[in-house]
């Protein structure tokens, strides 16, 4: 592991120790790793002895934040990159979380995580909200292109290029179960009164899937790649969601979760808004 | 007695050239998705694309058990399966899989139900075995009792030793396919499989708890919400895996016919169980985690001589989103047991 | 080889509105379009088919009718979902899909010779019903003890087979009590829930009695707990369970409570067994 993160994951356990001890926090979600698998996992720890196990890399590309409405009514710590603090603002604004549930150790300067291109695209380099900062704080701000495949292809490209991708996704659901955004009690695709979607994994019914999720996802989305990362099929799933996330930019000058007192996109209004639909 | 045959690798295009004249070839390939590089069972036209060299992400099973199978028309079909003209021969098969296929057996050939398109596939199937010169990312079939480099129930078993393919030709009716090829030193065979072995052993984990594991003691153990905390309760485990078969159905309209078809369902999912009534038995993920580890390693082999639903192949913890472990969760079984009195000697 | 996944065609012969629209029960009298089909079916008390409308889905439901009626088999079926609503709709002499019959049996060769004691809540006594048919059938009754009942409702406008009452009264050595959760006008007959009157209007002290229930959840648990503390033996105590049954084979994997299939192990079980199985109900 670089010295750096070395250096954060020490502070990381340092400080969780001293929450968990002062019975600060309940618990503390973080990162640690396999024991056989060697790999990064959550893990979730409330014993200060075991605070040792926590760190940071930059494999950790989970985001943590959803775990927190496993945990409402009582206090938890979380360890989080700028992204998780983002999941975090946007739980705040939708009312999801309370704020003094939480403890935020936020990770400053993140230099973005290995194998996920989402990050390259991220502007946010600082944890949006925080109640204790890990590192110093990145000075200059940065505000990387978007992608954005969609913007090139005529409605039929569009069209063909999402049949393609989506034909061969097997409906395991990891997307929408990764994606922060997703804590619907029900989700359309489980409910069969009425059945939006079919249970096959045929073009139509993978299709509609993917599509319907998309439109919860507008200005609520923040590019974070974990619906990606999850597809253990390699599924493009942001080619979607961040067309999604461009508009909102673009065209609302809306980007989610960077102000937990903001109301959220599709619950606001303005005269001089856009006529532009998100997937015009 | 198998006759032993040597292969150099470029010889197998040859080879499935001839066999390609009588059976549809599935083999594993590498796919590229974005940055994704996959290992996958297809079907394969050009031989030079086979790809031996480590376990595939996606089992076998979906040519037994078809994510979408349609099963007929409603109204009036019978139950045909739809094999084709040629037999099918899934070339490199490594034992996890082929002892999955032999777990799921007794469950869909049963007397009183026979499945009568599990079994027309299988009658349709033939597999080439393949044994595992190294232990692949996450597997631990030796812990559980199953051969890396061998399997009785193939026609044909291989062996990869890096640069020569060897064939242990088990049924007299494929020899005539390997006449060409030169004969292998049994002896030599033999030494390879007892290095490969011996590098086996030294990194097997030893998986320590009864099997089946006590039913009312481990659905009762606190440990459940611990090993299940993290899990995001998507359906990548069960559908990556080798002997899940839980299923459900679906009909579509075609004009005025109504077709019927099967379709894997996942007992991850919390609508899996849900009744009418908004009652759910299976209400959180713990208990849903719980299920499935149980059902492995509790109710099936209860239920089917003793024989676990898992062939440990790793792939629920290699695919798994936030990497949970199988192995992990077997370890806090066993170290719970442990500390249960009396708990292994009633079993 | 029968067919397992694919259902087999029946046809609708008479449709019974038995409650008033509040419960909203239907008892369907079927059987199958195929003489050579209908030969070969032959169902037990306590067993299930599964039902087909066509474009709709399927579900399970349990006999409500004796196999003695060789002819056809009556399905009452409350209206609460997507199958069981286009089951409703459907007019007589509709067709509809039948895959079965599925699961295991109310013990009714083992109990014979025994007392028998039913006690049913609400659409619960439609499996019951056909076991209760087949004991009092003329030609098995003098194989059975005594036999009693005791019939819960919500009210009398949700009462099921109100036309089997007289025969089942007449029948020589049964009794039948029946009750409503509240007092109403005219009402002649026991109020309060089951388990609170079993002491009181059922004989449960005879010896070699054999106690079947079905009902709500709550009530089977309220009367398993109340029989057991009057000492009754949980063998003797017969229950069938419902779970969220599909294939009807033992293995598309959702109703199993521990190792038992309530498909196919079920759903007729004693409460022994109950106890020794993992609580997930």
């Amino acid at each position: 592991m670089e010295n750096k993160y070395l250096e954060i994951s020490k502070k990381i356990q340092e400080e969780s120790r001293k929450l968990l001890s002062e019975g600060k926090v309940e618990r503390i979600i973080g990162f640690g790793r396999g024991e056989f698998t060697k790999e990064i996992t959550p893990i979730f720890v409330s014993d200060p002895d075991r605070a040792d196990e926590l760190l940071f890399t930059p494999e950790c590309d989970m985001m943590l934040a959803k775990y927190l409405l496993d945990y409402k009514g009582s206090k938890t710590g979380i360890v989080a990159k700028p992204c998780d603090t983002r999941a975090i603002t946007v739980y705040l604004a939708e009312e999801l979380i309370k704020r003094e549930e939480v403890f935020i150790i936020g990770i400053n300067d993140c230099e973005g995580l290995d194998d996920n291109d989402a990050c390259e695209e991220c502007g946010i380099r600082n944890p949006v909200v925080v109640d204790l900062e890990i590192g110093q704080p990145r000075k200059e701000e940065i505000d990387p292109e978007i992608k954005d495949e969609l913007e090139e292809m005529t409605r039929e490209e569009r069209f063909e290029y999402f049949q393609k991708e989506f034909s061969r996704c097997i409906r395991c659901y990891a997307c929408r179960e990764a994606c922060f955004v997703c804590t619907c009690d029900e989700c359309f695709a489980d409910s069969n009164q009425p059945q939006w979607v079919g249970a096959s994994i045929g073009k139509r019914d993978n299709f509609t899937f993917h599509l319907m999720r998309a439109m919860h996802m507008a200005g609520r989305c923040i590019n974070c790649g974990a619906c990606e990362q999850a597809c253990p099929e390699g599924i493009n799933m942001r080619a979607l969601t961040k067309h999604l996330y461009r508009v909102a930019k673009d065209v609302y000058q809306f980007e989610p979760g960077l102000d937990p007192e903001e109301k959220t996109l599709f619950a606001t209004y303005k005269l001089n808004d856009s006529e532009q639909g998100f997937l015009d | 007695m198998a006759v032993l045959k040597v292969l150099q690798k470029d010889e197998l295009g040859k080879l499935l050239e001839t066999l390609s004249n009588e059976f549809r070839i599935i083999a594993p390939v590498v796919r590229k998705y974005g940055k994704k590089e996959r290992v996958e069972y297809h079907q394969v036209e050009d031989f030079s694309e086979i790809h031996l060299n480590r376990q595939p992400d996606t089992p076998p099973k979906k040519y037994f058990l078809p994510q979408n199978e349609r099963l007929g028309e409603e109204r009036s079909g019978e139950e045909v399966t739809e094999t084709g003209d040629r037999k099918t021969l899934i070339f490199g098969v490594r034992s996890c899989d082929l002892s999955a296929i032999d777990i799921l057996k007794p469950v869909f050939l049963d007397d009183d139900f026979t499945d009568t398109y599990f079994q027309n596939r299988l009658e349709n199937t033939l597999m080439f075995g393949l044994g595992c010169s190294e232990r692949q990312e996450n597997c631990f079939c030796d812990s559980l009792g199953i051969n890396p480099l061998g399997d009785e129930n193939v026609p044909v078993y291989m062996h990869d030793d890096g640069e020569r393919i060897w064939f242990e030709v088990k049924a007299k009716e494929l020899e005539k396919f390997f006449t060409e090829f030169p004969d292998g030193d049994p002896k030599e065979l033999e030494e390879k499989k007892n290095s490969w072995l011996e590098e086996f052993k030294k990194s097997a984990i030893e998986i320590g708890v009864p099997i089946p594991l006590p039913e009312l003691v481990s659905f009762n153990a606190p440990f459940w919400k611990e090993v299940a905390a993290n899990c995001l309760g998507c359906g990548v485990c069960t559908y990556y895996c080798p002997t899940c078969f839980c299923f459900g159905f679906f009909w579509e309209k075609r004009e005025e016919e109504i077709d019927k078809w099967r379709t894997w369902d996942s007992c991850m999912f919390p609508l899996f169980t849900k009744h009418g009534s908004g009652h759910n038995p299976r209400e959180t993920q713990d208990q849903r985690t719980r299920q499935r580890i149980m059902h492995k390693f509790s109710y099936h082999p209860s239920n089917f001589e003793g024989v676990p639903a898992c062939s440990a192949c790793g792939r629920c913890i290699s695919q798994c989103p936030v990497n949970i472990d199988l192995r992990v969760i077997l370890k806090t079984a066993e170290k719970y047991l442990d500390n249960q009195e009396g708990v292994k000697s009633s079993g | 080889m029968g067919k397992y996944l694919l259902p087999y065609r029946g046809e609708i012969l008479k449709i019974t509105q038995e409650t008033g629209s509040n419960l909203n029960i239907k008892t369907f009298r079927i059987r199958l379009k195929e003489e050579e089909e209908r030969k070969k079916f032959k169902f037990l008390p306590g067993q299930f088919v599964e039902l087909t409308v066509f474009g709709v889905g399927e579900a399970p439901f349990g006999f409500a009718s004796s196999p003695t009626q060789e002819d056809y088999f009556d399905i009452s079926i409350k209206e609460t979902g997507l199958v069981t609503e286009a089951i409703h709709n459907m007019k007589e002499g509709g067709e509809i899909g039948i895959r079965g019959p599925y699961g295991n049996s109310f013990p009714y060769e083992e109990v014979k010779g025994k007392n028998l004691v039913f006690l049913a809540g609400g659409i619960g006594l439609a499996p019951l019903r056909s076991l209760i048919n087949y004991v009092l059938d003329e030609k098995n009754r003098d194989q059975y003890g005594r036999v009693q009942m005791l019939l819960a409702f919500r009210s009398p406008e949700d009462m099921l087979y109100k036309y089997d009452f007289s025969q089942w009264e007449k029948s020589p050595n049964t009794t039948v009590k029946y009750t409503i959760d509240e007092e109403c006008e005219g009402w002649v007959h026991c109020v309060g829930y089951p388990h609170e009157l079993l002491n009181e209007e059922l004989d449960l002290k005879e010896p070699d009695t054999v106690f079947f229930t079905c009902g709500p959840p709550i009530m089977i648990r309220f009367i398993t707990d109340e029989l057991k503390n009057s000492g009754i033996d949980p063998r003797d105590i017969i229950t069938t369970l419902e779970m969220k049954m599909s294939c009807g084979l033992g293995k598309c994997g959702r109703c199993n409570i521990g190792r038992y299939y309530v498909c196919k192990d079920g759903p007729v079980f004693d409460l022994k067994q109950l106890e020794k199985m993992p609580a997930e109900f």
